[in-house]
This record gives C-alpha cells, structure tokens and sequence, in this order.
C-alpha cells in the first residue's frame, strides 16, 4: 500500500549555483506505471534519489507513506521502495549469482531458510536459475539486467524504480526487460521507469511525469502527453511508434506486436483486400 | 586497394574456450559506409578491434587468418602506425579524453606523431571545425555533456587525418537526440571531406539502425562470430527479419515487410504518413 | 572541502594565468620556504600583503576568500593549543599568519595553473612523460571515479547496506560491496583509456612534439628575477639583520 506524495519539492547539490530541481509535487500511488522522461540533465535521476531517500530535498518535502524521507534511512526506504541502477555492474560484488541476490535479503532480516527459497523463487521467475553458481560479472548484458531487477525484487518492495533499463540494450534484451517489468506491474505493484526511451516508456506505463531542466512540464497519462507535439518538442523527446501510427490511421489500442498490428493494417485498408 | 580485407580471419580472446570471430572473410572498399550490426555478444566489437589492430596487439589470444588495412598486414603492424590511416572512437565518452581541454586532446595524437606544432595548430582548427565544436575548443572534458565529449573524441581521432573512421557503439551511452545529432554529424563530416577529395570510409558498429539507416551503402551481420548477412543495407534487413536475426529493425520497417507482398507495395516509405497514405488510407478517410 | 576550493585551476585570463608554470612554480616554492623560516610578524605581514597582490592580479581573491573559511578551523586548532601549552594570543597570531602564508603561496599557483601545464613543467624539469602523463590523468579522472564511486555507494545502500553498522570488523566487510564494483569498474577503465590512447598513437614517436611549447616571455624573467631578489632579501634579513 505504498503512496509516494511529492510537495514543493526543491533540490540543490552541495556546491552547486542553480537548483537541480524545482518546484515539483506530484502523488504516485500503489499500482501505478509512471515513465519519468526527460532528455539527459533534466534531473530525471536526481528526481528518483529523492523518491527514494538517497537524496533529500533541500526545500519541500517528500513522504512515503505519509513520512518524511528526511526521518527515515536509506534502508528503510529501500525495504518498501527498490532502486535499480543504470549500470548492473555498479551493484555486483559477489562470486555467484545466488549470492547477489542474497544481499538484500540478508540485510533486510530474511533467515537462510527464507532467504533460500526466494532465491530459488525469484532466480526462476526472472530465467536465471541455470547461472545460480555462475560469477555475476560473466552473464550477458541482458542477464545483467534481469539479475540487478532480481536481486531488488526478491525482498518484495512495494514499489520499484527503474534508472535507464534499456540503455545499451539491443532489441531482444528489450523485450525481455519489457516483459519482467510487465509481470511486476500486474501483480499490482507500483513500477516508476526513468528513461528516455519513449516506446519503452510507452509499452509499459500509464502515466508520465516530463521533466525538463529540473520542472515538471507535464503530468499525466502517457498516451495524452505523449500525443502533444508542443510538449514534446519542449522535452527534445520524440513521439513514440505506436502513437503517431494510432494518429496516422484513426485507429487506436494498438499494442507492440507487429504481426498483430501488420494484419490489422491489411484488414483495414481496402488495397490490402484486393 | 581496398580499405578493409579479411581472409579466413578467426579469433579466439585467450582464456575463453569460445571462438570470437570464425571465418570471416570481408572486402571494404574506400569510400563506404558500412554498419556491423547483430545481437549482443555477437563478434562485432571484436571484429573492429582487428581492423585497428587492438587484437592481436593488445589483446591476447590467437588470430588465424589474414587481416589487412590498406594493405598493412594487422599482424606485423604496431597499432601506433595503424593509427596513422585508421582511427576508433568507442563507446564511453569519458575514457576517451585525457586532458583538461578539447583542444589539448584534439593535439594529442599529432604531438605523439611529433608534427610541428604549426602542423598540429592546423589540424586542430580543421578537426573542430569539421565536428562543428569550435565554440567548445577551451572546455574541460569534466565539463562537457556526454553528446560533447564524443563529439570532442571524433574530433581528436580526426586530427590524426585517419582515410577509415570506425565507431564502436558511439550513441549507447547517449540520449536520443544527441545519438541523432552525433550521427546526424559523422556523415556531414564525412561527406564534407569526400567533397575536397580526401575521401573516408565509415564502419560504424551500432544498435541503433532506425538513426543510420538513411546513410549508408551496407550492412554486415554478424551472429555467433560469423558473418550472416552482408549486402544492400533494406535487403539485409529484409532478410533479417525473415530470419528472424533479434537486431534492432526500425518499427515502420517490421510493419512494411510484413505487408508489402500482400500489399503489392513497390518503394520503402521513409515516414509513418507515408505508408499509411501507400496503403490507400489516411488519418481522416479511416476511422 | 570548501578549502580546496583554494587549490582548484579557473580558466581565467590573466597576466599571472599567463605566466609559465615553471617561473610561478619557482615563486610559489620562494614563498613557501620564506614563510616557514620566518616568524617575525612584519615579514609574515607583508608576505600575505605581497601574496595578496599576486591574487588579484590573478582576479582570484574571491576563491581565496571562500578558502578562509575552511582555514578557520585550523586556526581555532592553533589558537587551542597555543592556550592550552603556554603560549600567547600573540604566538597564536603569528602560526595562523605562518599558516595563511604558507597556503597562500600555492593557492594563488594552483589557482593559476592548469594541472596540464604542471605536468608540462614536470616534463620540461626532465621527468618521463609516461610519468608526467600518468600525473594530469590521475586528476582528470578523479572526479569520474568519484561519481561512479558515489552511483556504485547509492545502489548497495539501496540494497540495504549500512556502512556505520555492526563492530570495527563488521564495517570493513561491509566495504566490500562498495570496493569491488569500484575496483573492478576502474581497471576496465583503465584498458579503455589505453586502447583509446594507442589508436591515438601514444608512444609512436620518442620526440614527441607538443602543440603548445613552453616559452619564457618577459613576464617570466621578471618573475625570475623577483624570486631572486626574494631569496637574497630573506637572506639578508636573516643573517645580516638577524630577524626571527
């Protein structure tokens, strides 16, 4: 049941002249998708060490469930709030997979017993059991990935943020980051994704906050913001895929499944049939 | 004599019980631009290792076969003069500049190649200029944004006056619109300088096909350290989609593949609004 | 760490930005030692004068000034012991302005200098360049490591590390999961950095060239010749006039 409410935040880095971000509130309750998007220095990152207690705001406040991250630790954040860095490789430091995953547990109280079986569990779910005794550093980049979400979402955090999962990542390790990030959604869990991919962002969230040199220029469903040429261009984003075939065609609901869309197509537009 | 060729060429990285590269045998001709593409893990970072001659030199392990650059035989050639024809810029900016400003960086190839500094002051300005980074030229790299920084490295291999320019994954740390204008930029600039006669051959290796596309004249894929597809850059990719190769097609591409037969589609549309205007609709007429 | 703000190198243009690193090194070294032979509070004085000059010169007063702060606490050490082991407030004004002395005659050449041009000067001194290179890299990718350090220390405390927990033996485990991405991520760096220096031919040529050659303009013998008669100026003080 977690509930993330933002107020007036304000953030300065040590030393630093300007405020890296401004003025921003915003709620994310349980359940939600939200794509945090931005081009590179908008604050996208800073924003998300906000949410989660490694960063606190300099003015405003922000509150997971009601309390102020300024009385909380990391740790205690962390337990309900998971963080995935950018690069898997700034997290691993052990000899065998299943000892990766083990990390958090430990540190979050789990027995051996417990801790045993969710790593069985989560290694399953996520396609890793066959690396279990394997060195971390030695999976493929996409395996990297999975194992650093894994080794988050075994303690069960309520929500999970997401720092640039598709950087570096060719089309078939997308899709599977895709779909881990799906099945963590429907199970009813919150899943915040900062990137700048918007057909990424797009094939998973629901909403989109966009940030654009530390404000928040747009709040709200993805597909609404997404659509806004003006607002887009502000951002240096780019209109995903699926949305400016939706606009091109008048049809919408379409889903990133070519096959699917590809007959679709064929089925609507008369030359096709003849 | 052709810029790039490969003869029979395997690799095996020392210590790993896998083959990196097996057979391959390639011609790359001055004056292409070519991409290698193919899954991650595939081979292709090592292939263009070979080309600069990191492997063998720095790179321990055993390579079978005959590798060229111009003619120098990669295996006898210290990477050093190599250097001289052929210049890399890789994928993490940050590694890639040492010094505390872009010019300085942008000289330290001629001064390790001992020119006179009036050679060198010569070749900075054309370097910066041709990356369109003048107004950088006094920056620290630590300041600089990570677009910039591999601006500041192509300008830094450029100013060594190399006839092949290779990219090894230059936009997979960067966001979309500065991976759009660091391409946008490679092939200006290599246009530019086919324009005064001093032609450049391009081999870029890249996710990112939907940015390139429009600029080049072939792509190679690579799967399993092999070459699989070699040839017309829509061809290839047609026939990557048929093989069902996991490389990065652009979206518009997945969809006219799969339609244009049935549809009876006859060119490639470069736009969204294109196609759907080829398949007789349109925004208005369909709803 | 506001106090090495003192230290850090401004691109500014100045006449003593200008000037070759090797006669403002030359000067910073003269202060130095005279700022450490001498006690009497006049020389002191009019070495913070002389010094002072030189930063506004180098319109870098503001950064010294910033630096003061951090010297403070320093100060408040001197004055603490000088109290507390029988000396005065006067022996106590005498080692700060010692010590505001001392900082300041490599505040105002650090300020001035680029790290690359100290190691410039390094290698003009007859140094190797693979040592002198090695030097201006270490500060360039200082703070690169430094931010990868800070995102490697993020995610384990988001993984519920805490580095202040548990006995002495405790937290030097719970370094390692800091320590070994860490390691790890810099010697990968480091075979980047090389195979990025060999395409660019490091090494190719034993009479490596440089683009911007050291040269001594006026300035500089002037420079010289100040710290010539600095040397001369203390000696005579000192033995001739005896002063402390």
């Amino acid at each position: 049941m977690v509930k993330i409410d933002v107020e007036n935040l304000y953030f300065r880095y040590p030393e630093a002249s300007d405020y890296a971000l401004r003025n921003i509130s915003f709620r994310i309750v349980e359940g939600e998708s939200v794509a945090i998007l931005g081009e590179n220095g908008a604050g996208k990152t800073t924003l998300a060490k906000n949410l989660n207690g490694l960063l606190k705001p300099t003015e405003g406040s922000v509150k997971i469930d009601g309390v102020d991250t300024r009385s909380l630790s990391v740790a205690r954040i962390a337990r309900k709030i998971g963080f995935v860095n950018h690069n898997p490789e700034h997290q691993f430091f052990s000899e065998k997979v299943e000892e990766e995953v083990r990390f958090g547990l430990r540190n979050f109280g789990f027995s051996e017993e417990a801790a045993d079986k969710t790593i069985r569990e989560i290694l399953s779910v996520f396609g890793l059991e066959e690396y279990r005794g394997k060195n971390p550093f030695q999976l493929s980049g996409g395996e990297k990935k999975r194992l650093a979400i894994a080794s988050i979402m075994a303690w069960r955090p309520e929500a999970l943020i997401v720092d640039e999962p598709t950087i570096g990542m060719d089309y078939a390790q997308k899709l599977n980051i895709r779909r881990v990030l799906r099945s963590i959604v429907s199970e009813g869990r919150c899943v915040i994704v900062i990137t700048h991919d918007v057909d990424f962002a797009a094939s998973i969230c629901e909403r989109a906050i966009i940030l654009s040199r530390g404000e928040v220029i747009g709040d709200g469903r993805l597909r609404d913001l997404l659509s806004d040429d003006r607002l887009v261009e502000k951002a240096s984003l780019r209109k995903p895929f699926l949305i400016e075939l939706e606009e091109e065609t008048g049809l919408n609901g379409l889903e990133e499944d070519f096959d699917t869309i590809s007959s679709i197509l064929m089925e609507v537009f008369q030359k096709c049939r003849s | 004599m052709a810029a790039v060729e490969l003869r029979k060429l395997c690799f095996r990285y020392a210590g790993s019980e896998k083959q990196a590269l097996t057979d391959i045998d390639l011609t790359i001709e001055e004056g292409e631009s070519v991409l290698i593409t193919g899954p991650s893990g595939c081979g292709k970072s090592t292939l263009v290792r070979v080309l600069m001659g990191l492997i063998p030199h720095s790179y321990p392990g055993e390579l079978e076969g005959e590798a060229y650059v111009f003619g120098m035989n990669v295996k006898n050639t210290p990477v050093s003069r190599i250097a001289t024809r052929c210049g890399m810029v890789f994928q993490n900016p940050d590694n890639q500049l040492f010094t505390f400003s872009v010019e300085d960086d942008v000289a330290f190839g001629p001064e390790n190649l001992a020119l006179p500094p009036d050679e060198i002051g010569r070749r900075v300005d054309e370097a910066l200029r041709l990356v369109g980074i003048e107004h950088l030229r006094h920056f620290s790299p630590n300041n600089l944004s990570g677009g910039e920084q591999q601006k500041a490295a192509i300008a830094s291999i450029l100013s060594m006056r190399p006839s092949l320019l290779i990219f090894d994954e230059p936009t997979s740390m960067l966001d979309p619109s500065s991976s759009a204008s660091l391409i946008q930029r490679i092939f200006e600039l290599k246009r530019s300088l086919d324009e005064t006669g001093r032609s450049i051959t391009v081999v870029i290796v890249e996710h990112r096909i939907d940015l390139l596309l429009k600029h080049l004249s072939r792509i190679i894929v690579v799967s399993e350290g092999r070459v699989i597809l070699d040839g017309d850059p829509l061809r290839v990719l047609e026939e990557s989609f048929r093989k069902r190769v996991p490389i990065n097609i652009p979206p518009l591409l997945q969809i006219y593949f799969r339609v244009k037969d049935k549809c009876g589609l006859k060119t490639t549309p470069a736009t969204v609004k294109e196609l759907v205007s080829m398949l007789g609709g349109g925004a208005s007429s369909n709803g | 760490m506001s106090f090495l703000r003192a230290f850090k190198y401004r691109r500014k243009d100045t006449p003593v930005h200008r000037l070759d690193p090797r006669s403002k090194f030359l000067l910073s070294i003269v202060l130095m030692v005279v700022s450490i032979v001498f006690t009497d509070i006049r020389v002191l004085l009019a070495l913070v004068a002389g010094q002072l000059i030189l930063l506004t010169l180098a319109k870098s007063l503001r950064e010294w000034l910033s630096s003061l702060r951090g010297l403070l606490f320093f100060f408040a050490v001197i004055f603490v012991t000088q109290l507390l082991f029988g000396g005065t407030l006067y022996t106590g004004i005498v080692l700060s302005l010692r010590l505001l002395a001392l900082s300041s005659s490599m505040s105002w050449f650090f300020l001035s200098s680029t790290p690359e041009d100290i190691g410039r000067a390094m290698s003009v001194a007859g140094l190797p360049i693979e040592l002198t290179f090695s030097f201006t890299m270490a500060i360039r990718f200082i703070p690169v490591i430094y931010d990868e350090f800070q995102s490697i220390y993020d995610t384990q405390r988001s993984r519920g590390l805490e580095l202040e927990k548990g006995g002495f033996r405790n937290r030097i485990r719970n370094l390692m999961p800091v320590l070994i991405p860490l390691l790890v991520g810099t010697i990968r760096r480091t075979y980047e950095i090389a195979d990025a220096m060999e395409v660019r031919a490091f090494g190719a040529s034993p009479k490596r060239t440089t683009y911007r050659p050291l040269r001594l303009k006026s300035g500089d013998y002037l420079v010289f010749l100040a710290s010539i008669i600095l040397i001369i100026l203390a000696l005579v003080l000192k033995l001739v006039y005896g002063v402390e």
